[in-house]
């Protein structure tokens, strides 16, 4: 027998009276979580998602020229437009019904056509805002005039997570400039909620690293020693005080911390992945190596219990260069996000993951230089795929141009009821009490698209 | 709390007896209480009211009979129109529904009349004045929202309102809405004066040693409990170093003070302590958090403020000289109006309560502390200039009521305060006083044509300096006067502008050509093309981007040049000064496109103040806000401040929401206490020193964190005092302590900041990939304190323990507990740097483990280890050369030392190390 065992036999021994809930690594975690503010939580109602990934487009993809139909605009090409500097651009590209269910998607998607029968296709989407850091803001935490929560955190405040080894909300490669930070926040909500950021806005995510995960110094044996001597000083303050839960709470920290010590990098590996898998993904294959990984990852977190996995694609802004930038930007998700629908569809785990596609707003259908479109918030395209919503369904449409959305609107705010609503919480009983106000997720907006739900 | 409840009955004509409203006062005054009232509660009197309504409708009296043709109007082309389109939303049947919108009643004559939140909706004989028409046409208010109502229906109203409005119902009792009743609303706790009552006698009267042990132990009597005894004098002392300076003590001055055995020895170390240049670094920290000072403005464009640092050295500063709390106050609403004698006079106050000289040498600093108007966060990407402005307006009143009155005034943009007596009109009061004000921040984002610059305070820190020298008079190093810099600065940083705006527009310009060849290739491949035209036409846009090409470079470099070579700079500083006086009109729903009434400057008409204070028509109001909020009279300014100190040394204030003094907020849990602290500030001339000794001194504060299980059971959140609660270190205070007890503080204030030594022009944004920055905080070995505060980019040490977010005024911190924090703790290069540091200089000093073990113990705890705590170690070695803990490739002195410093990374992570008790 180690000393170091007899040291973790005694810490416990002193921990015994309200501390045999300690989640030492592997022993008793399922304990620790029914008290921990991380611990799985039942839904309001009955919800067929139990897990997100939310598909992040920095900059406002067009939707007339991969999601929304416009024969019209083709034909008024050159035509003025609403916007008195600008004339009608059509779309270059071809569109064709797809799948059995006949979803209109352009040939920038040859990948994503092929999964249309999964996907529920909103048409109708709008907006508040056509500044990006505001309407960013907004999708992220339905408001932009004050720091609110992101719609990751609502969600691991309203159900937990599945897994006590590794955080609730995960953000690959998070926005940082022009106020990203405040996208992933947990803002008065407890700090257990915010995102843990894995990888950079700017850099690849195959050269992400997680602050502080690996110690420079020590192996895990040693660090295993190190924290026994640790935790064996905090059982003894801890002991001192019976009754401060926080004390526990700390002790539960450097637990949860160590486990995810060799738990997140687990996850992070892809090297157990089959070549197959890779492929699928379009990792290695230059352009969708990037979003490929982030896909892959996502699938892996969902699969290890995380709750909300958050990938980023940027550089949807495309006032200029649409004829060739909007190949490169659809060629470096197409692939990567039609294998991730289709592996989850394998694995039995679309049925309970919800997948949301979308950025911040759309394009207008005009422009004053024929090859770039402006921002559009009022009508736009997005699209959720599994986690209980109809499958190959189109739902809502803009105007013959594609300038406003007039049928099947929804707001940011109703996408957001109807996430909260399909993972089982009532957007408007999912609350939380802040400087003597209840707080929600869509403030005193909101309505769930029944329209959309399985 | 009666004005929770918006609504009351009222009579429309006289029918209504004086005692049927005295009944229904009565039934609402049941209700006082000091507890947050449930909504419920509220409901149901307002049903009550609803029912009083119908009940007493038949008593009828018209007050002016209009003529039966002009009745008969509106029984034909009106009431249908409101009944089938506006009374869904606006009428006591709505209401007693929940579903009434905007306060509005159209279901009575006096309904219209009176009108809603947004004023009366009609004006008899003036069409144009009320709400209702213009909602009607769709001029910023639309009504009804669905569809609007045709032309004909619109005139008929416009025709009926010009005529008088005739109305007849008027016999019906309608649940109107009232204007708050102020009387009423001040009989709320935190609204009354402050009372100073004589401290209560208690049992046990050896314990006491001041006024506060009498209200605590005669709350504790009266539950029932007993107090723990006092706190070991180690354990007070390290008490008192973390609450007062925010650095645990030298082993040297834990030793002395246990050695010192006069009944003066606490006062004494409290005295040093409160005389230390670190106390302003420990309690600045904590105004700087509600003044949410940054050195950048976050949101979408991160601007450098390169002289914010100002502000934050004035604060450390002001708290170290004991500056009176009133005064650091004005000083920061009004600094640069304060010097204005005329102003003092129209507050009542005569020129020679401050002197000329005094005047003179503070004139500098009233600059710099009205930069906190200027902190705010801005969003520079907003085009509506007006929406700018008034987004800016109310992150200064959120910032003001918030930390200095404990209520959230900005609720009161859009609607009526739910919860508090604060209507919108009187948002817009305040909202005057600001308009009439120029925050000075500097220039927005470089290189667009940026609506919201302002200029820099041009400060003058010469005339503090002594007299220069003959030598210094003849030196040639000598600076050129202010007079001489500013217009050199200025013409300059508008010359640099201008160019900066010229090269953006080569560039763009340049761009459009590239686009049209872009454009003119991809038409080559058309088969139908014209070759030999477009291809022509392209080599000729060639040249032209070739010329735009030379053209951009020579604006680039020149842009460069004049970035590099600034002239010589005066001394900036954020600040404030009055602008343009003008009153504001009510943004309906705080849309600037949907103005309403314009309102006189103002306050908050639930603070009775015993004076009246009044704007004069020529000034802005920010010196008479500055004096309102100052008062000693004021009942929420003295509470709010001396409940936050309480919170800084008991973990919870007396008040739990120290924001919140408003209905939602927690009621006091010793009111008397707060009004005995309150009082005494004022009256010691607000001064926080005197405030925090009288405090720390009490023997309430002494008391031992140790637990008794009966008081756990009857109070286990210890509000009523019977211990003293342990509390985790600040994240600066952990910080700054690694580096004190590991020998790596430097004690100085560490001048200016990085964000200050910024080139001026070159690096106007900070990004997060801004490298140098991290460094600095990385390497950083002043107080925390001095650490750069940029939106968005806080140092790692600082996030992770919950600094506070500098984008909004915080008043009390989240004290989380997250894996990430324990990541570094355990994994962090600078926590292992660190431990290093110490384990290095510990084995230097001695060979012997247990004297090492009694130096760790004694740097970082303040004591020497436990007969348990030795074994323990010892274990610890045996297992580590069991499980060979260091690589065998390292000396043997190597591996000494590693194992030292996962010793004193443990000390360092360790609860009791974290953690005041």
């Amino acid at each position: 027998m180690t000393t170091n065992r007899i040291s973790r036999r005694r810490w416990l021994q002193t921990a015994s009276n309200g501390f045999g809930s300690i989640a030492l690594a592997g022993l008793c975690a399922d304990v620790a979580a029914r008290e921990s503010p991380l611990a799985a939580r039942s839904a309001h109602v009955f919800g067929m998602a139990r897990r997100v990934i939310f598909l992040c487009m920095r900059g406002g993809p067009s939707h007339m020229e991969m999601f929304d139909y416009k024969p019209k605009l083709n034909e008024d090409n050159l035509k003025p437009g609403r916007n008195p500097n600008a004339k009608l651009f059509g779309s270059q590209w071809k569109f064709a019904r797809r799948g059995e269910c006949g979803m209109w998607m352009s040939d920038l998607l040859p990948h994503l056509a092929k999964q249309a029968d999964r996907i529920c296709l909103l048409n109708g989407m709008h907006t508040d805002s056509e500044n990006h850091p505001q309407a960013l803001e907004q999708m992220h935490t339905g408001s932009f005039q004050f720091v609110r929560p992101s719609l990751g955190s609502w969600c691991v405040y309203g159900l937990g997570t599945e897994n006590q080894n590794l955080p609730g909300f995960l953000a690959l490669r998070p926005l940082s400039a022009l106020g990203g930070s405040r996208y992933y926040s947990s803002a008065f909500l407890p700090a257990m909620y915010t995102a843990t950021s894995i990888g950079e806005s700017d850099k690849d995510i195959r050269n992400a690293i997680i602050g502080n995960l690996t110690n420079p110094r020590l192996n895990s044996r040693q660090q295993r020693q190190q924290l026994d001597l640790l935790q064996s000083l905090n059982a003894d303050v801890a002991a001192s005080q019976p009754n401060d839960g926080r004390l526990e709470g700390v002790i539960e920290s450097f637990e949860l911390a160590f486990r995810m010590q060799s738990e997140l990098p687990r996850v992070m590996d892809l090297s157990s992945e089959t070549k197959e898998t890779l492929k699928l993904y379009g990792i290695d294959q230059g352009p969708t190596d990037d979003f490929g990984r982030q896909c892959l990852l996502a699938r892996r977190m969902i699969e290890s219990g995380v709750r909300f996995v958050e990938l980023t694609h940027q550089d949807w802004d495309h006032h200029g260069f649409v004829s060739s930038l909007m190949p490169k930007r659809c060629g470096e998700i197409d692939q990567p996000i039609s294998a991730l629908l289709q592996d989850l569809a394998q694995r039995g785990l679309l049925d309970e993951t919800l997948v949301v596609w979308g950025g911040e707003f759309g394009r207008t259908p005009d422009d004053p230089t024929q090859d770039g479109r402006g921002h559009n918030h009022t009508g736009f395209s997005m699209w959720l795929a599994g986690g209980g919503v109809k499958a190959g369904f189109t739902h809502g449409m803009t105007d013959e141009h594609g300038y406003e959305a007039i049928e099947g609107r929804v707001h940011t705010h109703d996408l957001h009821a109807t996430i909260l609503h399909l993972l089982g919480l009532d957007h408007e009983r999912l609350t939380y009490r802040y400087a003597g106000r209840d707080f929600r997720l869509t403030d005193v907006h909101g309505r769930v698209v029944n329209e959309v739900i399985a | 709390m009666p004005f929770v409840s918006m609504f009351e009955l009222g009579a429309t004509g006289n029918g209504l007896s004086p005692a049927n409203s005295l009944r229904l006062e009565q039934i609402e005054k049941q209700d006082v209480a000091w507890c947050v009232s449930s909504s419920v509660a509220k409901w149901s009197r307002i049903a009550l009211a609803v029912l009083l309504c119908l009940f007493l409708q038949g008593i009828s009296c018209a007050a002016d009979v209009p003529s039966s043709s002009e009745l008969e109007f509106f029984e034909k082309k009106i009431r249908p129109v409101l009944v089938e389109n506006c009374y869904s939303c606006h009428s006591s049947e709505a209401q007693a529904k929940g579903k009434l919108k905007g306060g509005l009643f159209v279901d009575s004559r006096e309904g219209l009349r009176v009108g809603g939140e947004t004023g009366p909706a009609i004006v008899p004989g003036k069409p144009e004045s009320g709400t209702l028409l213009k909602a009607l046409r769709y001029e910023g208010l639309e009504m009804p929202p669905q569809k609007q109502l045709p032309a004909a229906t619109v005139a008929d109203f416009e025709q009926w309102i010009s005529r008088g409005a005739a109305d007849p119902r008027d016999g019906a009792l309608v649940a109107v809405r009232r204007s708050m009743d102020l009387s009423e609303a001040r009989q709320f706790w935190s609204f009354r004066p402050v009372q100073n009552a004589p401290a209560p006698h208690v049992k046990m009267d050896l314990w006491p040693r001041n006024e506060i042990d009498h209200w605590v132990l005669a709350k504790l009597d009266q539950k029932g409990l007993v107090p723990v005894g006092d706190a070991d004098r180690r354990t007070l002392v390290r008490r008192l170093y973390f609450d007062l300076i925010g650095l645990p003590p030298p082993m040297e001055r834990v030793d002395s003070f246990l050695r010192d055995e006069s009944p003066q020895a606490i006062e004494r170390l409290v005295d040093e302590l409160l005389a230390s240049r670190h106390f302003g670094e420990k309690w600045g920290r904590h105004w700087l958090d509600l003044a949410r000072y940054s050195e950048s403005n976050g949101r979408d464009r991160n601007i450098v403020w390169h002289h914010a640092w100002r502000y934050r050295d004035w604060v450390i500063d002001a708290l170290n000289r004991d500056l009176p709390f009133d005064e650091f106050v004005r000083m920061q609403i009004a600094g640069d109006l304060l010097s204005v004698q005329k102003g003092l006079r129209q507050v009542g106050m005569t020129e020679s309560s401050l002197d000329e000289q005094r005047e003179k040498t503070l004139q500098s600093e009233r600059l710099i502390a009205v930069g906190f108007l200027a902190l705010g966060p801005k969003a520079f990407e907003e085009r509506k200039v007006e929406v700018f402005r008034m987004d800016m307006i109310d992150e200064q009143i959120d910032v003001i009521s918030r930390s200095l009155l404990g209520l959230s005034v900005a609720c009161a943009r859009c609607h009526d305060h739910k919860f508090d007596p604060i209507p919108t009109r009187e948002y817009y009061a305040l909202a005057g006083i600001f308009r009439s004000t120029q925050p000075m921040y500097g220039l927005g984002p470089m290189g667009t044509k940026c609506l919201h610059d302002t200029e820099l305070q041009v400060i003058d820190l010469d005339h503090n300096s002594p007299t220069p020298t003959v030598e210094e008079l003849n030196s040639v190093e000598v600076d050129p006067p202010l007079s001489a810099l500013i217009p050199v600065a200025s013409s300059h940083r508008e010359a640099i502008r201008a160019r900066i705006q010229e090269r953006n527009d080569a560039r763009s310009s340049r761009y459009r050509v590239v686009r049209q060849v872009a454009s003119l290739k991809s038409q080559l491949t058309k088969p139908d093309a014209d070759k030999e035209m477009i291809e022509s036409q392209i080599a000729s846009l060639e040249t032209e981007v070739k010329e735009w090409d030379i053209k951009v470079k020579r604006l680039e470099e020149d842009v460069k040049d004049h970035e590099s070579n600034p002239p010589l700079q005066p001394e900036f500083a954020m600040s404030a000064r009055d602008g343009k006086i003008e009153e504001c009109r009510i943004h309906i729903r705080g849309d600037t496109t949907n103005l309403g009434d314009s309102v006189p400057r103002g306050f908050l008409g639930v603070v009775d103040l015993p004076e009246v204070i009044s704007i004069p028509a020529d000034a802005s109001g920010r010196l008479q806000l500055a004096f309102w909020l100052t008062h000693p009279k004021h009942p929420l300014t003295p509470r709010v401040a001396v409940n936050r100190v309480w919170q800084h040394l008991f973990g919870r204030g007396v008040v739990a929401t120290p924001d919140d003094f408003g209905t939602s907020g927690s009621p006091p849990s010793h009111p008397e206490l707060l009004d005995h602290l309150a009082s005494r500030f004022v009256a010691e001339g607000w001064s926080m020193k005197k405030l925090i000794r009288h405090i720390v001194l009490s023997r309430t504060y002494r008391l031992s964190s140790s637990s008794l299980a009966s008081n756990q059971m009857a109070d286990p959140e210890n509000t009523l005092l019977w211990r003293h609660s342990p509390r985790r270190l600040d994240a600066e205070m952990f910080r700054d302590s690694v580096l004190f007890v590991t020998s790596q503080l430097d004690p100085t204030p560490r001048s200016k900041s990085i964000v200050g030594e910024l080139h001026p022009f070159k690096e106007p944004e900070f990004f997060s990939w801004s490298l140098h920055l991290k460094q600095e905080q990385m390497e950083h070995y002043h107080r925390s304190v001095y650490l750069p505060i940029v939106r968005g980019n806080l140092p790692e040490a600082l996030k992770l323990f919950d600094f506070a977010d500098p984008s909004v005024p915080v008043g009390r911190r989240d004290e989380s507990v997250v894996p990430a924090q324990a990541s570094f703790l355990m994994n962090s290069p600078w926590m292992i740097l660190h431990a290093r540091q110490l384990a290095r200089s510990i084995c230097d000093e001695t060979a012997d483990n247990g004297r090492r073990l009694e130096r760790c113990y004694q740097q970082i705890l303040n004591r020497l280890p436990t007969d348990e705590e030795r074994q323990r170690i010892t274990s610890f070695f045996v297992a580590a050369d069991e499980e060979s803990f260091s690589s065998p490739k390292k000396s043997p002195d190597d591996q000494t030392l590693d194992r030292w410093t996962s010793i004193v990374q443990s000390l360092l992570g360790s609860i009791e190390f974290r953690y005041s008790f």
